[in-house]
């Protein structure tokens, strides 16, 4: 009796007065539902004016906001150790260093710890760094955040989370905004990445 | 076949005399139209919200070169800092009369000393407790004191319609 296959073979499903039977009629109302269904769908999912590139815009203005309020933005108190000819620790003491710079000397002291025989422990360096990104990235703006920046043979990577300790942990859905300074006579790429 | 059509004396009406299938046209049409519907008001609602979002992009990157807000050197030359000496100064109507964007949505601009926790706050007072979905973006920004001190600071902008 029915089939859509008959449907469209046309004549032979017919009743007798010439009109489909209810089956068939049913039939062709359960196809127009549905795909009327997709259609309506799509459409109330957002095809035009969909939620998630204005979400990826202010994530793309809020990573440069955050990287050049960070990296410009002074820490207080911070330093790190090192070991003297005496064989003694000795706490070196920055203040109301950039962050920038305070990167520049963590890359240049872990290069120079790297290609000789000093020793230097750079913790309190890099918690200093760390905390001024967390201010501004996730207190401020609520964006989980790695900063990555190298020298030489000397790298830095820092991120809220703890799971994340290289680029290749960051999920795919990040944004990441890069800035450049020099450190020595060579250029120091410094770039943060955010998601949520 | 045609002759049989033709022979008909219900003729074409006839169809929906037919009770089973007079409801289903109409159940179809009504859930055709109730999806329609439903489709439109969606999309009207989000491109009033993109629009709502792209004006408080638009508001938000203006008020972060206003020059009655944010430090500029001799050459007018902006490095992106707040002045707390301007923000101290300026005005609900220099702001707004400053601002190159068209002034069709309520707006409240906050920026926060997130040290001393001074509180700047500019733009509309109409209620945005009252807007039923508002546009808003945070972002840390920098303060730059009269001695040329440095400070970590909070700018929220916030759009609704009113």
């Amino acid at each position: 009796m029915g089939g859509l296959g008959g449907l469209i073979g046309g004549k032979k499903r017919m009743n007798e007065n010439g009109f489909l039977s209810m089956v068939d009629a049913s039939l062709i109302a359960l196809v127009i539902i549905v795909v009327s269904f997709f259609i309506f769908q799509s459409l109330s999912a957002g095809l035009f004016y969909s939620s998630e590139p204005r979400r990826s815009e202010f994530e793309r203005e809020s990573v440069i906001d955050i990287q050049r309020a960070a990296v410009r933005s002074t820490i207080d108190e911070t330093g790190y150790l090192k070991e003297t000819d005496e064989g003694i620790e000795k706490r070196i003491v920055y203040s109301n260093i950039t962050v920038d710079t305070a990167i520049k000397n963590y890359l240049y002291l872990k290069n120079k710890s790297l290609e000789t025989d000093l020793w230097y422990d750079l913790t309190e360096l890099e918690d200093g760094i760390k905390q001024q990104y967390k201010r501004c990235a996730w207190d401020i703006s609520r964006y989980n955040f790695a900063v990555e920046a190298s020298h030489d043979a000397a790298e830095l990577f820092i991120s809220n989370e703890d799971d994340i300790q290289n680029e290749e942990d960051l999920p795919d859905s990040r944004s990441a905004f890069t800035t450049h300074t020099t450190l020595g006579m060579e250029p120091v790429r410094i770039t943060l990445y955010v998601w949520r | 076949m045609r002759e049989g059509i033709k022979n008909n004396s219900k003729g074409v009406a006839g169809f929906f005399l037919d009770g089973p299938i007079l409801v289903l046209v109409i159940v179809i049409i009504t859930v055709l139209i109730a999806m329609l519907s439903q489709a439109y008001i969606q999309y009207q609602r989000e491109s009033e919200r993109a629009e709502l979002d792209r004006y408080c992009l638009d508001l938000k990157r203006e008020i972060q070169r206003h020059p009655e807000m944010v430090v500029e050197s001799e050459n007018k030359e902006q490095r992106g800092e707040f002045s707390i000496e301007k923000l101290d100064e300026l005005t609900d109507q220099n702001l707004t009369e400053n601002l190159d964007v068209d002034p069709k949505y309520d707006f409240i601009v906050f920026i926060n000393h997130t040290e001393s926790e001074h509180e700047w706050t500019f733009g509309s007072s109409s209620d945005v407790e009252e807007a039923s979905y508002k546009s808003s973006y945070r972002g840390p920004v920098l303060l730059s004191g009269e001695d040329s001190s440095t400070n970590l600071g909070e700018l929220r902008v916030v759009v609704w319609e009113d």
